[in-house]
């Protein structure tokens, strides 16, 4: 008799456990199409590669053409760039992982001081093509875009970073291919 | 039956320790989504303050503003009605008093366009920019998608947009606009 209880028992918690993670899946599906409907103001298409000339004319070195890269649209006149502290725990992890990194300015007169830039090696750019600026809505600084080796948006962040936002970075950088 | 309870018991073990990252991840992807939408919804319309930028072919451009500069009109060349593009503005060049020290500056819309301008024989008479500073860029794109080129001052303080993509454009509706 007691037995017989307990069975009926642990198949009635099976049976509700497995309902609970039916609707929990299907609420994890629910929330990621928000995010995606959230995220549509940014094509994250296949795109072109970044075409971009750097502060004074030069062209940019290398390797954003080739691989994936992440691009920093920040400027010296904006204090939310300045004081943006975790640019620099995400600018680690992409170097840990030999991700090219480039500095987009809003224009040329808004270029960092040497050694004031994070990283300072990064090429400061401040000229890019019509096509490729038509795709990205860029009127926020910081905005930090990673792109994967076929120009894709793999991430974005509009504003100064949180915590969660570069252990979601990290998460991206793993699964992204980037070469 | 011993045995069956217990492997019951486990499924219900693993099921319930699979709710908690269930939770965590939905909150994640909540929080994300809700970042999304305070980044987007701050987003500011764009003003074109400079008008530097390098030419179809290669040059830098406008790095100093010119002494004699008055008005500068900023607009799109789209390769899809490029020499329509071309012509009117042409017409609009060829027409500007020099004195009123009008600056005109186009903005290729794609690659091909470059590449069409830079490769034909003739070269426009006003300055057409192949690549541009990012904020001028929307700037001017978000005028085009209304038809509409920017219109600044000789020190690129914006003053207004104008429709100049009309079913029939005139050299002389510009003109208008451009010196009124």
């Amino acid at each position: 008799m007691i037995e017989r209880l307990l069975a009926q028992t642990v198949r009635l918690a099976v049976t509700i456990l497995i309902g609970v993670h039916l609707l929990l899946l299907a609420r994890v599906a629910i929330e990621r199409h928000q995010l995606s409907v959230a995220r549509a103001h940014f094509d994250t298409a296949a795109g072109i590669p970044f075409q971009s000339v750097a502060v004074g004319g030069g062209r940019v070195p290398p390797g954003t053409s080739t691989s994936g890269f992440a691009l920093r649209f920040a400027s010296e006149k904006c204090p939310y760039s300045r004081s943006d502290l975790l640019w620099k725990s995400l600018v680690g992890a992409l170097r840990a992982r030999n991700i090219p990194i480039v500095i987009l300015l809003p224009s040329a007169d808004q270029a960092f001081a040497p050694f004031s830039i994070i990283p300072v090696d990064a090429p400061q750019v401040a000229f890019v093509s019509p096509e490729w600026a038509s795709r990205y809505p860029l009127t926020l600084t910081p905005t930090t875009i990673i792109f994967d080796s076929d120009h894709r948006v793999v991430w974005h962040r509009e504003g100064v970073l949180t915590m969660s936002d570069v252990k979601s970075a990290e998460r991206v950088l793993i699964s992204a291919t980037m070469r | 039956v011993k045995l069956d309870l217990l492997a019951r018991i486990v499924v219900i073990a693993a099921l319930a320790a699979g709710i908690s990252p269930l939770r965590n991840a939905i909150k994640r992807i909540k929080t994300d989504a809700a970042n999304e939408r305070r980044s987007s919804s701050r987003a500011v319309n764009p003003a074109a303050t400079s008008a530097m930028g390098i030419d179809v072919w290669g040059r830098l451009r406008f790095q100093t503003l010119p002494s004699d500069a008055r008005r500068f009109v900023l607009f799109a060349v789209r390769q899809s009605s490029l020499s329509a593009d071309l012509l009117l503005w042409e017409q609009v060049a060829s027409r500007l008093p020099r004195e009123r020290g009008v600056y005109l500056v186009g903005y290729c819309d794609n690659s091909a366009c470059v590449n069409s301008i830079s490769g034909a024989d003739h070269k426009p008479t006003f300055s057409v920019l192949a690549f541009g500073e990012p904020a001028a860029l929307q700037a001017v794109l978000s005028a085009d998608g209304k038809g509409e080129s920017l219109l600044a001052t000789g020190g690129m303080r914006p003053l207004r947009r104008f429709k100049w993509r009309t079913p029939e454009p005139t050299a002389d509706n510009i003109l208008n606009e451009v010196l009124k």
